[in-house]
């Protein structure tokens, strides 16, 4: 087990790190304005998928162009979440908002399974993104270059945006206080859905994203990478996007390497990390790794 | 201190009924704010000051009545809506973002205000607490008890209100510090801005307004100038606790 | 004082009685059902009766104790798995399974294999459980749902033992009217009995409000972990009711999808309510077999 070895699954971790942190940021993002686990997160990550999917195979399109048409399928999907299943239950008691979501998320599987069936069906990728290029013994794709350089702009740039802008000032007053922030003038209603907004848009691009590095797309794709994507926002601290951001490409990474150093029988246990690591620190630290940006009661 | 007395009304609360679900706090209140005044509600614990700043802030929709602002009825208006109308709200407890630094609670406060203006009014909010300059860059959870509330008053003037509204500015500050507040409430008031206050410190309220009601179970039970209420034998004995 | 002591024991005497002739009736309607239904209602019947356990297991942790787990199908897999690979044909596991000698052969009598079930449920929810204790509110529900990701995991890839994600075949058809409802109806007088004794006192009162709780003196981390004790060996119990009811299990079959209709049957009939817990059991049941050809 040399180094170059693990340099390497570092490398093609990049990817999926990737996605978790895109998926990561607009949990954290969510949970931080409404204080719900938004179970159809990863929903909206799949819908996404599925709009590229049919943008470029059914209709001919090019990938930014289907790429452009994926977010804005997720954020339809997002806001009209928002709008039908969360605001009616709002207020309405954590139990109450766990059942919509879960149900929000189960039902919109189910109707998917319902369209196209449950099977795998093929994410084409384009010629220009199927290069690879050697450093020395370590060989990279470019599109795991492309992926992680496209994630770390946008996590920069959102980060600059939630820190320095009116919006992202009054996005993140909602959430550490949602009636002081609307007596002080704030719209609270509209901070929620342009939340939902940039998060369903993560989300579509981290869809996006698998469908290229793992050539298909299926209905259940988004409950595995969902779920980790929200375990990394609880490590990163809810509300704190770079820590999500981390915290993502951490487990991304993380997964990989665990399955690489087990003998490859056990690759089937790659979900599990994230349960172990979410278990060890939450059991030494139950607030997260970093410090959360809203009141935790 | 005397002020004009024909001067317009500001604010006007008319036989609001008000509460939360089936409880009703509020019976029959009736409240007039005339510009440039300060006025004061004082009341013990529970009766239902807080309810009343908390309905004509829309935070709670009253059952029956009306809430005029500038002559305007603003009854069944968001909250929003109504802080952008000129209203300024330092809520109890303060109730400072915890997790901003001051300049970016202050830039909160100016939500409804455009960026220019934001700028000039930053600059006159900071020389009134020249203290919160200091500790721009802080986080809101940093400062102490005093500083916060100064934080919470500077953010409710930064959009430059015409009617400040305060809920018990003074609570769990040492009486030194709670002066200082108050001096300062006087000089933001001869600056031209009308303020409705709530305040268990009877004695300095009284001394700084100039219209007082006592509020008791609901209603408001006692309606005077301020310099008159400061003598009445019932207002000394039940809320100065002078014999 | 004294006499309304004595009032109640008056009460609850008069009460006993009437249950016994209530229960007496109840097994009689299901002699008279078990032998007057077709195929298809009696096996609705008896999907009904599990749902009813497994709803008032969930019941226990999720209405009384506040405890609101997602990880309930785990704890349901942990049973089934256990009993099916202790009543499945010997051949099979012979063929399909590389299980150790006295497990291969092992061929146990239904009450142990259930009991079995429910404690090794329970083994598993204390385990994973446990250290997620101190965690609060939606951390907690998280850690949870981790149970059900976890044991659905190892059941896809524990080869040997669990025959990966094509699952268990062939286990015996042991489950009838008799088992499901004599279990259900001790379990309805167990839940009835605890919340009125000391225990369901403090679980309530951890339920209602922890801090409080605490500040009264009450250990709210052992009654917690007692309500878990009680509701993972009835849901094993569930699973196992359920596996010798289906015949043929696989991971997938405990999903989050199971516990999603649990939570809807707690929820339907009303939180923290036996009686809520059976109607919504009824109500969910109805539905599903209602929306089955969809």
């Amino acid at each position: 087990m040399d180094l170059t070895y693990i340099f390497q699954q570092v490398l093609n971790a990049l990817s999926l790190g990737s996605m978790l942190a895109l998926l990561a940021v607009g949990y954290t993002m969510i949970y931080g304005v409404l204080g719900l686990i938004n179970f159809a997160h990863g929903e909206v990550f799949m819908i996404g998928a599925f709009t590229a999917m049919y943008a470029i195979t059914g209709l001919g399109f090019p990938l930014p162009i289907a790429l452009i048409l994926a977010i804005i399928a997720s954020v339809l999907a997002g806001v009209l979440l928002e709008r039908f299943c969360y605001r009616p239950v709002q207020g309405s008691g954590d139990i109450t908002l766990f059942i919509t979501s879960l149900a929000a998320s189960i039902g919109i599987r189910s109707l998917f399974v319902m369209l196209f069936g449950s099977r795998s069906m093929q994410f084409p990728m384009p010629k220009y993104l199927q290069g690879i290029r050697f450093w020395g013994d370590i060989l990279i794709t470019d599109l795991n270059l492309i992926i992680f350089v496209f994630t770390v702009i946008i996590t920069l740039i959102l980060s600059f945006f939630i820190k320095n802008t009116k919006l992202g000032i009054a996005m993140r007053g909602v959430s550490y206080n949602k009636q002081t922030a609307e007596a002080m003038g704030i719209n609270s209603t509209s901070i929620i859905v342009a939340t939902f907004v940039i998060g369903s848009a993560l989300a579509a691009v981290a869809g996006v994203a698998w469908g290229l590095q793992y050539g298909n797309v299926r209905p259940a794709m988004g409950y595995h990478p969902g779920i980790s994507g929200f375990i990394a926002a609880v490590l990163g601290g809810i509300g704190n996007i770079s820590g999500a951001a981390i915290s993502g490409f951490l487990l991304g990474v993380g997964q990989v390497l665990f399955v690489a150093f087990l003998p490859s029988v056990y690759s089937g246990f790659r979900p599990l990390f994230v349960w172990i690591v979410l278990f060890i620190i939450l059991f030494y630290k139950p607030t997260g790794l970093f410090r959360s940006n809203i009141k935790w009661e | 201190m005397a002020k004009d007395s024909n001067n317009k009304n500001l604010l006007t609360l008319e036989n609001i009924e008000s509460g939360y679900g089936k409880v009703k706090v509020l019976h029959n209140v009736s409240l007039k704010i005339k510009e440039g005044q300060i006025v004061t509600i004082v009341g013990a614990n529970g009766v239902g000051k807080s309810t009343t700043i908390k309905t004509i802030l829309g935070l709670i929709k009253p059952s029956s009545g009306q809430i005029k602002f500038k002559n305007e009825l603003i009854n069944s208006l968001e909250t929003y809506k109504i802080i952008a109308k000129g209203i300024g709200y330092s809520p109890e407890g303060r109730e400072v973002f915890g997790n901003l630094n001051v300049y970016e609670n202050l830039r909160i406060g100016a939500y409804t205000v455009s960026k220019d203006d934001f700028t000039k009014r930053l600059e006159e909010v900071y020389q009134l607490f020249p203290r919160l300059k200091e500790r721009k860059n802080q986080e809101a959870s940093s400062l102490s008890g005093g500083e916060q509330q100064m934080l919470a008053i500077a953010r409710a003037l930064m959009q430059d209100p015409d009617l400040l509204i305060l809920d018990e500015p003074s609570l769990g500050l040492a009486p030194i510090i709670a002066e200082e507040i108050f001096n300062r409430l006087a000089e933001i008031n001869q600056m031209g801005t009308t303020i409705l206050l709530i305040e268990q410190n009877v004695n300095l309220a009284l001394h700084l307004s100039d219209h007082a009601y006592v509020m008791e179970k609901g209603k408001f039970v006692l309606d005077e100038k301020a310099s008159i209420l400061a003598q009445n034998d019932y207002v000394k004995k039940t809320y100065m606790g002078i014999a | 004082m004294k006499l309304t002591e004595n009032h109640s024991d008056n009460f609850f005497k008069n009460r006993k009685k009437y249950t016994l002739v209530i229960l007496f009736i109840f097994f009689i309607l299901l002699f008279i059902l078990s032998n007057s239904l077709s195929g298809y209602y009696y096996r609705i019947l008896l999907l009904f009766g599990i749902n009813v356990i497994l709803t008032l297991s969930l019941n226990i942790t999720n209405g009384y104790a506040n405890i609101f787990s997602l990880g309930h199908g785990g704890l349901m897999l942990a049973g089934g798995y256990t009993t099916a690979l202790l009543t499945l044909p010997v051949e099979f596991k012979a063929n399909t399974l590389s299980l150790p000698l006295w497990l291969e052969q092992a061929q146990v009598p239904f009450i142990f294999s259930i009991i079995l079930a429910g404690i090794v449920a329970m083994i598993v929810g204390l385990t994973i459980l446990l250290p997620a204790f101190r965690l609060k509110g939606h951390y907690f529900i998280l850690a949870s749902l981790g149970i059900n990701i976890i044991m659905i995991n190892i059941a896809e890839n524990v080869r040997p033992i669990t025959n990966g994600a094509t699952g268990l075949r062939g286990a015996p058809p042991y489950t009838n009217i008799w088992w499901i409802f004599g279990i259900a109806i001790f379990l309805i007088y167990l839940i009835w009995t605890l919340l009125t004794a000391r225990f369901g006192r403090a679980i309530k009162a951890i339920g209602k409000d922890q801090g409080l709780a605490e500040a009264m003196g009450v250990n709210s981390a052992k009654y917690k972990a007692y309500a878990f004790m009680i509701s993972s060996f009835f849901t094993g119990v569930g699973g196992a009711l359920w596996t010798h009811l289906i015949l043929t299990i696989s991971p997938s079959s405990f999903d989050l999808l199971v516990v999603f209709q649990i939570i809807m049957m707690l929820v339907i009939g009303g939180v923290s309510s036996i009686s809520g817990s059976i109607l919504g059991a009824a109500i969910i049941t109805a539905i599903l077999e209602i929306l089955q050809p969809l």
